[in-house]
């Protein structure tokens, strides 16, 4: 079986995860800042170290202003909904998906302004600047669409923020651990990052960066192990936003995929997810009744890939190639319908394929020669 | 041999400091605060030999601790444990 819907989850792991994963859970299944035991302390300080690796890895000053959640959409909903608790004024691109669309669309007294792309699936800062208002309080941007592969210049956004005094919200999830991401050279005040991604770690494991000048109210509360006789949740990082027990192994765990990726290089990750992605690009769009769709300029995408061929619906496309084939893409919305709209896609969506680290030439031509047939029924 | 007890508060600002300083200082390790000296419910404190406590003081100001509370750990004539504010 060949995989590649990275974009949804990395399959494959690196070893060094899948035997920390393995160890910790027979040794060190303990809570965290629940006792003063050795297995609480060292489940304690193997959670800091995760947290000084991704800091670390995301340019952040502060290890303890990263929160940990079991996904980017738990942190996103974490970001949005304690931010906005006043309401407000926000900006989002239309590239952005229903972790950020839904949240946006619920919170009270809010009105958003959605900036589309342009037909290259990319967001003109510009037109994000333009759409400020008095009460702009929060701009949302995605750095990288999940349908379209596309990146979003956001160190440009974040100058946009940064000079209108904006609170600048990062969707991470489709580039934590395969695109470079400096918060302080981007002007990032929260950042939303998924740790089973690009960052190929275990499953159920997230984070949200806040920024010491960012005030959230928490959203959920509970027990942190610390000031238990206040009905107060915790007003100081990471405690305000950790409820309840966290996933040890699978947190701990992010050190040795951060570790994995620094020892391979960033940049080489990046150069052979978007090169594999550029042979697909190139290869589908030399199939007859086969789209590609968005920029051809692989400096400015990640390793996703949409398409559709003409006259078959993107589901039937990757159930077959699924079933004959035995290759994993995805089909449909990608639980990021406004996308769709922008980029002529609303009518049942695309085929996406997404290359990862664990991907190959020899994926992306067996990708090529199914689709070839499957086009030929087109 | 005795001890001391810098209160640091979250589990996560202690570990922190631990780190920063197990270099720095010798034999220190990570408690759970005792409850009569704790104030507002659980934390985490930093126990080191009381020898160092000035030395824990001023690193604990350079790492940005806003209240530096340590208490030197003694036993009552009853032998129980106490903790005495220095």
């Amino acid at each position: 079986m060949i995989y590649l819907d990275n974009a949804s989850t990395t399959l494959k792991k690196p070893p060094c995860v899948i035997k920390s994963m393995t160890k910790l859970t027979k040794q060190l299944s303990a809570n965290s800042g629940r006792g003063g035991h050795y297995y609480s302390r060292e489940a304690s300080m193997r959670i800091l170290d995760a947290s000084q690796a991704l800091a670390s890895f995301f340019n952040i000053s502060s290890p303890e202003q990263i929160a940990f959640t079991n996904n980017a959409t738990t942190a996103l909903n974490f970001a949005i909904n304690g931010f906005l608790q006043n309401g407000g004024h926000v900006i989002c691109t239309a590239l952005e998906h229903n972790s950020v669309m839904r949240p946006l669309h619920r919170t009270e007294n809010v009105t958003c302004t959605v900036v589309e792309p342009d037909k290259s699936g990319i967001v003109d800062p510009k037109r994000i600047e333009d759409a400020i208002q008095p009460d702009t309080c929060l701009i949302i941007c995605t750095h990288a669409s999940n349908v379209f592969g596309t990146i979003q210049p956001i160190k440009q956004i974040g100058k946009i923020c940064k000079n209108h005094g904006i609170v600048f919200l990062a969707d991470a999830a489709q580039t934590a651990g395969s695109v470079d991401i400096d918060v302080k050279d981007m002007n990032i005040d929260m950042l939303a990052f998924s740790g089973h991604k690009g960052l190929m770690g275990p499953m159920g494991t997230g984070g949200l960066y806040v920024s010491e000048n960012v005030r959230l109210v928490p959203v959920i509360t509970g027990g942190t192990g610390s000031f238990s006789e206040s009905l107060e949740q915790p007003d100081f990082m990471p405690d305000m936003l950790q409820s309840g027990t966290l996933n040890t192994p699978a947190v701990a765990s992010l050190s040795g995929a951060v570790n994995f990726i620094n020892s391979v290089g960033i940049d080489y990750i990046y150069s052979h997810e978007t090169s594999l992605a550029k042979l697909l690009f190139d290869g589908l769009k030399n199939i007859p009744s086969v789209t590609v769709y968005a920029t051809d300029d692989f400096t400015k995408r990640n390793g996703t890939v949409s398409f559709n061929i003409y006259g078959i619906d993107a589901v039937s496309v990757s159930q077959e190639l699924d079933e004959k084939y035995g290759i994993a893409v995805r089909a449909g919305y990608h639980c990021a319908y406004s996308a769709h709209k922008c980029m002529g896609t609303h009518d049942g969506g695309t085929v996406r394929a997404s290359v990862g680290f664990y991907n190959n030439q020899a994926d992306i031509d067996k990708l090529l020669h199914a689709v070839s047939q499957i086009a030929k029924h087109a | 041999m005795e001890y001391a007890l810098l209160i640091t508060g979250s589990v996560t600002k202690t570990n922190l400091f631990k780190k920063s300083i197990e270099n720095k200082i010798p034999h220190i390790s990570v408690v759970q605060t005792p409850t009569s000296i704790k104030s507002g419910g659980c934390s985490y404190s930093i126990r080191f030999r009381r020898e160092f406590a000035g030395q824990i003081a001023d690193l604990a100001r350079s790492e940005g601790l806003k209240k530096i509370n340590i208490y030197a750990e003694s036993y009552n004539s009853l032998g129980q444990k106490e903790y005495i504010p220095i």
